[in-house]
């Protein structure tokens, strides 16, 4: 049970008590290690369901994109000359199509959150916030071990260099999953309050990979589609992670203020509505 | 120590029709009291029991709870069916900041599951199942425990075994029962909430309230049989 056992601005003038939070009347906490707590028990629970099922259940969260990557290198061998000559198709692949799908994975898997764990909402201490964290945390942690292992794996195989700046390609990765939770988090909340939009949106976004340079780098689009494709923030990171990979690749566009102004407008609305949505359902 | 509901109002938009559950609703549950819930389908007994737990929060009033309360125990919907026994007492273990191992043994011992406990609960039968979700709520020690249609469990040698575990809880916590199975509420409870009618009623004497409840129940039922049975009036002259 969550509850702040006393009121910090006491009207009678008293001394203002400590804030505490009482659980299940075993232990006291403050509200910071209630919440690690929380979220400890709900991401633990979350990473059993989700992967201690099988035996080789966490090595299939790794080996899964591996064969989503090897399959897009062959078809990628098949259509012949679409990756730009200075770059290794191995980088291209991997700067490209892991970064849509941390996006994609983080923004599915954010807006399912509070649905898919519903029951875990009747124990007081869980908020629909709390399945969201703990559904971004998890993600972002086993994406990032994922991507580590790709990058590796395609620095060995087509023996390439590593990339020039190691940190800016971590960025624009988890800059690619930040946009997703933000965008999960607007879209959760949208999911009781309006579905048919949710729906909506999540069709739009099955087109999203062809718009976002994971099949062709955008100087192999004409110029006049630029313009228009400058405004999709993924777009921004994939080329971007290509140039800090390979700087002899220069990405026509790649503003990283435009996307973390992007990532903060996003967020703030995400927790808006998230918090709307909860006043809305109870 | 109590739990207090004040001036609780709580409405319901469903397929753009709103529905008033509870009004400036008030409610004290002081520790010890054994409170039994009854009232037809949708009188607002699991929406109450939501609001106490703080699963809900109501439109406008105040909650104040100065004891533990339980999650709304009885139909399992807080154990994962994809992990196995371990694994959702090890979770409530850490929700509720006890000893996962404490809580394991407890629950392994208490349900008699053995080797199972191992297992995805997806395999188990719905009787263990069933007694793994009793003990499981059992396990923690509340000040107050809500009860959501009922706690039966398992055969009859564990029945007693769980029968004597909630004689021996109720001695010293409360619950609240929210049943369709009124003898229990006469066996168990104190006071008797009922829900559905212009404006819930709490009664200190179970026996006869919930006798009258059921009168006004079968009254209810006949008056809609007799409309369901009378033949259609068609007025041809017209």
């Amino acid at each position: 049970m969550t509850e702040i056992i006393a009121n910090p601005q006491a009207e009678d003038g008293a001394e203002p008590p400590v804030v505490r939070v009482e659980t299940a009347g075993y232990a006291t906490a403050t509200p910071m290690l209630f919440q690690y707590r929380v979220l400890k028990a709900v991401i633990l629970r979350e990473m059993s369901q989700r992967h201690g099922q099988y035996r080789i259940g966490y090595l299939l969260s790794i080996v899964t994109p591996i064969i989503g990557i090897a399959v897009l290198m062959v078809m990628f061998n098949f259509r012949g000359k679409v990756v730009p000559s200075s770059m290794p198709l191995g980088v291209f692949v991997v700067t490209g199509y892991p970064l849509w799908q941390g996006f994609q994975g983080l923004y599915t898997k954010v807006t399912a959150a509070a649905g898919r764990s519903d029951p875990l909402l009747m124990f007081p201490q869980i908020t629909q916030l709390d399945l969201i964290l703990a559904t971004i945390i998890l993600e972002f942690a086993t994406n990032t071990v994922v991507f580590f292992v790709l990058c590796v794996g395609v620095m060995v195989i087509f023996h390439t260099d590593g990339p020039v700046d190691p940190l800016g390609v971590i960025f624009c990765y988890w800059g690619c999953m930040w946009l997703g939770s933000a965008l999960g988090m607007i879209l959760c909340g949208l999911q009781r309050a309006a579905p048919l939009v949710v729906q909506f949106i999540n069709t739009f976004m099955r087109f999203g990979m062809w718009f976002s340079g994971v099949l062709y780098a955008i100087n192999r689009l004409p110029n006049w589609l630029w313009p228009y494709l400058k405004w999709n923030p993924i777009l921004h990171l994939i080329e971007g992670c290509r140039t800090l990979w390979t700087p002899s690749f220069v990405a026509p566009i790649f503003s990283p203020t435009y996307v973390i102004s992007i990532g903060f407008v996003l967020t703030t609305l995400g927790f808006v509505v998230e918090r709307l949505s909860r006043r809305l359902v109870g | 120590m109590s739990i207090e509901l004040v001036n609780i109002s709580k409405t319901f938009t469903t397929l753009g029709r709103r529905r008033t559950v509870f009004r400036n609703f008030n409610l004290v549950i002081p520790k010890g009291l054994n409170l039994g819930v009854i009232g037809p389908n949708g009188a607002g007994k699991s929406t109450l029991l939501s609001l106490l737990a703080g699963g809900m929060h109501p439109d406008s009033g105040k909650i104040r709870r100065n004891m533990s309360v339980s999650w709304p125990i009885g139909y399992g919907g807080g154990v994962s069916l994809n992990v196995s026994g371990v694994v959702n007492c090890r979770f409530l273990a850490r929700l509720y900041g006890k000893d996962p191992q404490q809580i394991v043994d407890f629950v392994t011992d208490f349900t008699e599951l053995g080797e199972y406990m191992t297992w995805p609960v997806k395999t188990y039968s719905s009787g263990m199942r069933s007694r793994l979700n009793f003990a499981l709520s059992m396990a923690i020690d509340f000040d107050c425990t809500l009860v959501d249609e009922g706690m039966g469990a398992g055969d009859q040698f564990f029945r007693t075994k769980a029968d004597a575990l909630i004689e021996e809880r109720r001695k010293r916590s409360s619950f609240v029962l929210v049943t369709h199975n009124l003898p229990e509420v006469v066996a168990q409870c104190d006071k008797v909430l009922v829900l559905g009618g212009p404006e819930p009623e709490l009664c200190d004497n179970v026996e006869e309230r919930v006798k009258q409840y059921i009168r006004d129940m079968t009254d209810l039922r006949d008056k809609k049989s007799h409309l369901l049975t009378q033949p259609h009036s068609v007025n041809a002259g017209e």
